[in-house]
């Protein structure tokens, strides 16, 4: 690096009442234009999004905006939290998502979600969509099937951070560069105790999504469903068969990425991501252009 | 005799993909292969999954000739 860069990234909190909780949130965002809400992983945080903050094709035409879920990277968990175990449920994260959108001020958003982002985003798509321009789903399905048993995530005789991290790190392609890979997985070291853990009780019991997902009007509200091949926890044949349910959606396999496209593998997610985002840029031009 | 806690087992074909540079995709990690089939972890695995960025490590040093 030459000399001293300050990033176009700005962070501010907010105080959203989710679940008539107050809920203090951390939200970072750059750029003007279509706003492009953006959805962390499980047990990770919205610096996974920094890179596509800092994208300048991406940045002259959206505002991209990616807030911390409660409990996760600078967002603090409600009052109270120390009273009971942390489950993220389908209620709670369309809430969250909502609530923080207000809260904003978006006016429709284009939102993309990752892992349990991504199911979310299905989950919008058929409960919400008329709220949203365009919605993106990474590494998304219906349904996966569990490969470990949570119950690892959380004892006190194994190091919830470096367990979380290095289960995870088998998502991660092995072409990734190093530099991102680690930084990908530092974001899981620095989770809460038990919080991934409650994050997987959304994606593995509370949101079973195989045979709910009718309505979903892609044409009205485009789907875009992108998946690395080599993520094994939500495979390209899970995204293939759940796109198969769901008319117009469109898919995408991304060559040498896994599980954290925008986070492990940067230049190689802009490959895929840019063309999506020019295709919702040009709906909306149209769209603008008819009224 | 042979005492042990726990095992990384695995077909022939599950090393040959987990040691290629680059693996396959599915192929490129020992919990991808627990998934495909093609291995099991068998044991106590407190110490395994304790020690589990290491091993895995351990296990994938062959993938670059072990020079890593």
């Amino acid at each position: 690096m030459n000399g001293n860069v300050i990033e176009p990234i700005v962070g501010r909190y907010i105080r959203v009442s989710i679940l008539g909780e107050d809920c203090r949130i951390y939200f970072e965002e750059a750029g003007e234009g279509i706003p492009l809400l953006c959805l962390h992983t499980a047990g990770a945080d919205n610096r996974q999004f920094r890179h596509l903050m800092c994208d300048e094709e991406v940045t002259k035409e959206f505002r991209v905006i990616a807030f911390d879920l409660p409990w996760h990277g600078k967002s603090y968990p409600p009052v109270g939290w120390e009273k009971s175990e942390y489950k993220l449920t389908t209620e709670r994260y369309v809430a969250s998502i909502r609530a923080f959108s207000a809260a904003v001020g978006l006016d429709r958003p284009v939102a993309m979600g990752c892992s349990i982002g991504g199911r979310i985003i299905l989950q919008l798509a058929h409960a919400h969509g008329s709220e949203f321009r365009a919605l993106i789903g990474l590494e998304a399905a219906d349904f996966q099937q569990p490969w470990y048993d949570t119950a690892w995530l959380h004892r006190s005789d194994v190091h919830g951070g470096e367990v979380c991290a290095a289960l995870v790190s088998g998502l991660i392609a092995p072409q990734s560069p190093e530099e991102y890979r680690h930084e990908t997985l530092w974001q899981y070291m620095q989770s809460g105790p038990g919080i991934f853990k409650g994050d997987l009780y959304f994606y593995r019991v509370d949101s079973d999504l195989r045979g709910k997902l009718d309505g979903i009007d892609a044409a009205a509200c485009p789907l875009y469903l992108l998946t690395g091949e080599y993520d094994f926890s939500c495979s390209a044949a899970d995204t293939l068969r759940t796109a198969d349910t769901i008319p117009g959606t469109k898919v995408t396999v991304m060559k040498e990425v896994g599980h954290f496209p925008m986070s492990e593998n940067p230049s190689q997610f802009r490959k895929y991501i840019l063309p999506v985002l020019d295709d919702i840029r040009q709906r909306n031009s149209l769209m603008l252009a008819h009224k | 005799m042979c005492s042990w806690d726990f095992a990384v087992r695995g077909s022939a074909a599950a090393w040959d993909g987990l040691w290629k540079d680059p693996p396959a995709p599915g192929w490129h990690d020992i919990f991808a292969l627990t998934k495909r089939g093609e291995m099991t972890l068998e044991g106590n695995l407190h110490p395994l999954i304790a020690n589990l960025q290491y091993l895995k490590d351990i296990l994938t040093l062959p993938r670059k000739g072990g020079a890593q």
